[in-house]
């Protein structure tokens, strides 16, 4: 993320949507502000936030946007959340 | 563009053969291919023509005699005239003149057996229309590859002029989130070069909606970037084009707009309660006016039109104890005809009228906008609405008048037009002008009965001091008699005894006065009448009148008047009153030692000292002697038979003349009192 913005913020309760409601605790989250470390938007190659990276498991997928549509992040993330037995559908 | 590229070039076998056969003699063994249907054959005599011909029809094959080769200038004219056309040589062998030619045209020309048979010929010429005709379909062929090669070229330079003219950043981003294609614009947005962005991971684009906002950082601060994002292909495969615009401007300027819509909404409000405040500033100075009730009322439904609404009713309760309209005011004097009959319309008690119901809750009523039908459940009648609605009413507003816990009425408030309803905090204001209004108006009217109480009292002051004056006056009258010695001279004692008649007779009147002088003062009907008085002869008569008591309590009494021409304007007989009283007063609470009166000039002021060498006042009784029925204690009131009223009618008589008045003491070693008059007065402060 790029400082304390309108973006940022709601970027951050996105996230913390998703992983509360899909990732089940099982999940590790780095939050890095590119304006205090800006050779991490180097090393990265950030050009725009708020950018996710999923690290693990592989393969790096790289999601940028407003991370509302929860679908579509975890599709672009790779990431398949396992539905709980009985649970039709997760979608919102 | 769909088309295949390769396409089969198919010479077509059934096709006309189009032979122009150049023959001088027109004789040629190949005339005999005209027994053949395939073959068309044109004559020309020379090559010359036969250039000249192929520029108008063009030919599949030319055939020329190989006897006869043509001049080197003739032939390059029909070598560079061919068109594509198989040039065929007739003859068994190649003449020498033909070798350069035929060296040039290389596949393009052929020899012709002469000798052949027609059959023979005849194959060899179709095959020789064959070559031209599939060069021919070739070049057709490589002219339209061509020219689509340019179209595609040229479409391609327009769209790249359309996406690098383009003012927003575009990106072209695959499947797995990495940049394919940049415009320079967004090389410029990114600061980086096209080459590098090109592979450059930028992310799977996520968004709700038909754009998102990122930001980009930028030298410690970051810009704010509008993305939108269609979903599309790039070589085959599915991909992204986003486009990115800077609308870091705009959102500054969104901000700012917000802000100073907040500052002006808050200006407003603060403006708004400025704008209330004053009018109950206003309102306030104008209720605490004396008036008398009339005039409050009406003066309460002006002020209540001038700021807070278009029309206003002021309801009392009459004697009776039943609600009325007394007052409407409109601001539109056009109305005011239709505002006198709406107030004299009568109310009767079981109205559901909103005054009558605030009256009795003693609660404000707010209807921000009035409906049809609250509008005939206030009103009681169809001319009563009519009325109503010819006053105008949008917005309603009734507050309750009480004052001192007494329900006095209730005034309404009414906003004519729908423009401005009224809100809480208007109400708050009108029920503030309500409780003010209803003291001004109760003021009125305890001003009213105070007066008339006032004149009561006088009237009973009047006949009370005559009752009790004329039989003390003839009790005095036939004590003096009897003290002259009629009928009979006295004895002794009966002197002594007539002597005691007389002077309690005497006291009692002086406390009648006193007792008098006191409830004139408190009903403030006292005049004051202005001389110009001298204060030495002021203070002598004084003197004269006390001067026997004095002695016969053995005391000293010295009179000390500053210079012999004292002068100040005053009422000299109410001067003489507050004298008397104090210097009395010392007299009779010194039980030895001296009394004494000074009167001096000090700074436009006439002091007049009275001090004694008496018992003294406590501190803690100092601030209440000038009080009414105030004493030290009650047997000192028994010893001196005063009503203790003595030093409250001193206060009021110098107030009345303009001055002040003032003790100081010390237990055990005496009194003064201070009295302060202006030399010279102002006419109006001494009425």
């Amino acid at each position: 993320m790029t400082g304390q913005t309108p973006r940022t913020r709601r970027a951050i309760a996105n996230l913390k949507r998703i992983c509360d409601e899909d990732l089940n605790g099982r999940y590790e989250l780095q939050i890095i502000d590119v304006l205090e470390h800006p050779e991490q938007a180097e090393t990265e190659k950030i050009l725009a936030t708020p950018t996710l990276i999923k690290q693990l498991p592989p393969p790096l997928r790289r999601v940028i946007g407003d991370l509302s549509d929860k679908d579509k992040v975890l599709l672009g993330l790779d990431v398949w959340p396992r539905l709980p037995e009985g649970e039709r559908d997760s979608s919102a | 563009m769909s088309e295949k590229d390769t396409r089969t070039i198919r010479p077509e076998v059934d096709a006309t053969v189009q032979v122009l056969l150049v023959t001088r003699t027109g004789e040629s063994p190949l005339l005999r291919l005209r027994e053949r249907s395939r073959f068309e054959l044109d004559l020309v005599a020379g090559v010359a023509e036969a250039a000249d011909r192929l520029c108008r029809d063009p030919a599949d094959v030319v055939v020329i005699d190989g006897n006869a080769p043509p001049e080197p200038a003739e032939l390059e004219r029909l070598r560079d005239g061919l068109n594509g056309a198989t040039l065929l040589v007739l003859a068994d062998d190649f003449a020498p003149g033909f070798a350069p030619l035929m060296e040039q045209l290389g596949g393009a020309a052929c020899l012709l057996p002469a000798s052949a048979p027609v059959a023979v010929q005849a194959q060899m010429v179709a095959m020789a229309a064959d070559r031209a005709r599939l060069l021919a379909g070739l070049r057709d062929r490589v002219a339209e590859l061509e020219e689509r090669t340019h179209e595609l070229d040229r479409s391609r330079a327009r769209f790249q002029d359309v996406i690098e003219r383009n003012a927003d950043a575009i990106l072209v981003v695959d499947g797995e989130g990495h940049i394919r294609f940049a415009n320079s614009v967004a090389a410029a947005l990114f600061r980086s070069e096209r080459a590098a962005l090109i592979g450059s991971p930028f992310g799977f684009p996520v968004l709700l909606g038909e754009t998102t906002e990122l930001d980009l950082p930028r030298n410690g601060s970051s810009l704010v970037v509008e993305m939108r994002v269609v979903e599309s292909e790039w070589e085959g495969e599915p991909a992204f084009i986003a486009s990115l615009r800077d609308i870091t401007e705009r959102k500054r300027a969104e901000e700012d707009a917000r802000r100073l819509i907040r500052e002006q909404a808050a200006r407003s409000a603060a403006e708004a309660a400025a704008a209330r405040f004053r009018f109950l500033a206003d309102a306030g100075t104008v209720l605490s006016l004396p008036l008398d009730d009339r005039e409050t009322l009406t003066t309460l439904a002006q002020l209540c039109v001038n700021d807070l609404a278009d029309w206003a009713v002021v309801y009392l309760i009459d004697d009776d104890g039943l609600l009325q309209r007394i007052e409407v005011a409109h601001r539109d004097p056009e109305l005011a005809d239709v505002a006198d009959a709406l107030r004299d319309y009568p109310l009767s008690p079981d109205d559901r009228h909103p005054a009558q119901e605030v009256l009795r809750t003693r609660d404000p009523l707010l209807i921000p906008h009035v409906e049809p039908d609250q509008l005939v459940q206030m009103t009681r009648d169809a001319r009563h609405r009519e009325l109503t609605e010819q006053l105008g009413i949008a917005s309603l507003m009734v507050v309750p008048l009480v004052a001192r816990d007494r329900g006095l009425g209730a005034i309404a408030l009414v906003s004519a037009s729908g423009a401005r309803p009224y809100d809480a905090d208007d109400l708050a204001v009108a029920h503030d002008l309500g409780l003010r209004a209803a003291l001004a108006v109760d003021n009125a009217r305890l001003f009213r009965e105070a007066q008339e109480a006032n004149r009561g009292k006088s009237d009973l002051l009047a006949v009370i001091s005559h009752d009790l004056r004329t039989p003390l006056n003839a009790i005095m009258g036939y004590s003096d008699l009897l003290a002259l010695g009629i009928p009979d001279v006295l004895s002794e004692t009966g002197r002594q005894r007539v002597d005691r008649i007389r002077m309690s007779a005497t006291h009692l009147l002086y406390l009648i006065d006193e007792l008098l002088s006191f409830a004139r003062l408190d009903a403030g009907h006292e005049q004051v009448r202005l001389q110009d008085v001298d204060a030495q002869a002021v203070t002598r008569d004084v003197a004269a009148v006390l001067e026997p008591l004095a002695v016969e309590r053995a005391l000293a009494l010295h009179i000390d008047v500053d210079s012999p021409s004292l002068e100040l304007r005053t009422d000299p007989d109410r001067l003489r009153q507050i004298l008397l009283n104090l210097v009395g007063n010392a007299i009779k609470y010194t039980a030895h030692g001296s009394v004494r009166l000074a009167a001096r000039l000090v700074d436009g002021w006439v002091e007049f000292r009275v001090s004694d060498t008496g018992i003294g006042i406590a501190p803690e009784h100092l601030e209440h002697i000038f009080e009414p029925f105030w004493q030290a204690d009650q047997s000192q009131r028994a010893q001196h038979g005063s009503t203790g009223l003595g030093l409250s009618v001193v206060r009021r008589l110098v107030q009345l003349l303009g001055g002040s008045v003032k003790v100081d003491s010390e237990l055990g070693r005496g009194s003064c009192f201070i009295v302060r008059l202006p030399q010279r007065t102002t006419e109006d402060a001494a009425a």
